[in-house]
C-alpha cells in the first residue's frame, strides 16, 4: 500500500484543502520530494487520467484534481533543488487559430505537468507562426495542438506545415487532440500521435518520448 | 411536388430541428419521406449519439432507404462516416450553421470569436445540458469553461416559443452581452430540398 495513500485519495477528490495538508504532512516527515510527487501526486493523476478514460468520471472532476495536484505542486516546487528531478520532456502546447477553446488544452497541459513533463502552454487563438516561433525559442520535444471546433481543424494540418517549413519538423513530434479529432485525421495531416483524451494524450506523449 | 423516385428516404435528424421539418410540411410535400429523430440530450455523451445514430441508419439500410442526416458535426468524422455508410449529410458543422446559413454563421464567428450559440432546446435545457453536468454553479467551473466566450447569440427560429426572458438569464448567468438573429428556415429548406 502506498505511503501516500491519503494524498492520493485528495488529489483524486480533487479536495484541494486536505491534499495540501498531506503534501506538507509528507513534507514535514523528511520524505522525498521526488517521492512525494512520482508516488503521490504523479501516481494520483494516473488514476483520474485512467478513470476519465473509462468514464467513471468527467471533466469538472479531472479540473479539480489537476487544480489540485497544482496546489500541492506550489509547496513542492521550492522545495525542489536544481537536478532533484529531470523533467520527461518539454512540450509546447496551444489552442489553433480561431479557437478560443481551452478546457481540454488545459487539462492535458496540467496533466502532462503532473506526469513529470516540462509544459508552455501557448494559449488559444495560437497561429501556426506563433507555434513556430514558440517551438524555436523553447526547442521542445513534443508540439500538442488542440482545437475544438471542426471549422478551426484545418488550422491543425496549417501549423504542420508551418513547422516543416520552418526545418524544424523532424526535431519535434506532433501530437493533436480535441473533440472533432480522430485518429485517422492525426494520420492523414501527418501528426505523429493522437490523444483522444487528457489521460491517453500523457500516454501518448510518454510513447513519444520512449518512456511508457 | 412528388419524389424524385418512389424509393422512400429517410431524415434522420437531430430532434432541434423536429419544429423546422414539422413548419416546412415536408411530409407533405414528399409523401415517400419519413423521418427518425433522435434526442438532443444524447449530445452529452458523444459515444452514445454515435450509436443511437449508427443504429438507426442501420435500421433505414436495411429497409433500403435512402438516408439524409440532419446532424452537425457533432461527433468526430460524421461526414466520412456517413459517407462510407453511403448516407447523404446535410453540409454544416453545426445546427446553428444549418439554420443560420453558411455566410451568416462564418460572419458572427468573424466578428466575435467568442460567440456562445444557443437555439430553443438548448436555452430551455441548460441546467440538464450544460450546468449539471459541467458544474456550472461552481463560479470557479463558470470561468473555466466560459473565460474566453464574450458574447451568447440566440439563433430564434419561427417555431420558438418566447424565449428572451430565459435568454437574458443565461446571458446574466454567464455574464456575457445577449444578441439575438432570427433564422428563417430558407437555408435549411434549400439544403433538404436538394438532397431529397
Amino acid at each position: 500500500m502506498s505511503e501516500f495513500k491519503a494524498l492520493i485519495e485528495a488529489v483524486t477528490k480533487g479536495d484541494i484543502s486536505k491534499a495540501v495538508a498531506e503534501t506538507q504532512k509528507a513534507i514535514d516527515a523528511g520524505g522525498f520530494i521526488q517521492a512525494i510527487i512520482d508516488e503521490g501526486l504523479i501516481a494520483a493523476m494516473d488514476e483520474v487520467g485512467d478513470n476519465f478514460s473509462k468514464g467513471t468520471i468527467f471533466v469538472p472532476q479531472m479540473l479539480r484534481s489537476a487544480k489540485t495536484m497544482q496546489e500541492c505542486m506550489k509547496l513542492l516546487e521550492p522545495l525542489l533543488k536544481e537536478g532533484d528531478t529531470s523533467s520527461k520532456g518539454k512540450v509546447i502546447i496551444g489552442t489553433v487559430k480561431g479557437d478560443l477553446h481551452d478546457i481540454g488544452k488545459n487539462l492535458v497541459a496540467m496533466m502532462m505537468e503532473g506526469a513529470g513533463f516540462t509544459v508552455t502552454d501557448l494559449g488559444v487563438d495560437v497561429s501556426p507562426e506563433k507555434f513556430v516561433q514558440k517551438a524555436q525559442e523553447v526547442e521542445p520535444d513534443i508540439v500538442a495542438i488542440s482545437a475544438l471546433l471542426s471549422t478551426t481543424m484545418p488550422a491543425m494540418p496549417q501549423t504542420i506545415e508551418a513547422l516543416q517549413k520552418a526545418g524544424i519538423r523532424d526535431k519535434v513530434k506532433v501530437i493533436i487532440g480535441g473533440a472533432p479529432v480522430t485518429a485517422k485525421y492525426a494520420q492523414e495531416i501527418k501528426a505523429d500521435s493522437y490523444g483522444a483524451d487528457a489521460g491517453s494524450a500523457v500516454t501518448e506523449a510518454k510513447k513519444l518520448m520512449g518512456i511508457s | 411536388m412528388t419524389t424524385k423516385t418512389a424509393k422512400r428516404t429517410r431524415i434522420v435528424a437531430c430532434g432541434v430541428f423536429k419544429p423546422a421539418i414539422e413548419h416546412l410540411r415536408l411530409a407533405n410535400r414528399y409523401p415517400n419521406l419519413r423521418f427518425t429523430y433522435l434526442p438532443p440530450v444524447l449530445h452529452i455523451t458523444p459515444q452514445k449519439l454515435e450509436q443511437h445514430l449508427l443504429r438507426r441508419i442501420t435500421a433505414a439500410q436495411r429497409k433500403d432507404e435512402r438516408i439524409i442526416c440532419l446532424y452537425g458535426e457533432c461527433i468526430p468524422d460524421l461526414s466520412n462516416v456517413c459517407q462510407y455508410q453511403g448516407v447523404m449529410k446535410v453540409p454544416g458543422h453545426s445546427c446553428y450553421e444549418m439554420l443560420l446559413g453558411n455566410e451568416r454563421f462564418e460572419q458572427f464567428i468573424d466578428e466575435t470569436a467568442g460567440t456562445y450559440f444557443l437555439e430553443k432546446d438548448l436555452i430551455i435545457n441548460f441546467r440538464e445540458y450544460c450546468i449539471e453536468p459541467l458544474e456550472l454553479d461552481d463560479e470557479e467551473m463558470r470561468d473555466c469553461y466560459f473565460q474566453h466566450y464574450r458574447k451568447l447569440l440566440y439563433v430564434r427560429q419561427p417555431t420558438d416559443p418566447d424565449l428572451i426572458s430565459q435568454a437574458h438569464d443565461l446571458a446574466d448567468f454567464l455574464e456575457l452581452s445577449l444578441s439575438v438573429s432570427d433564422a428563417d428556415y430558407s437555408h435549411l429548406e434549400k439544403s433538404l430540398i436538394r438532397l431529397i
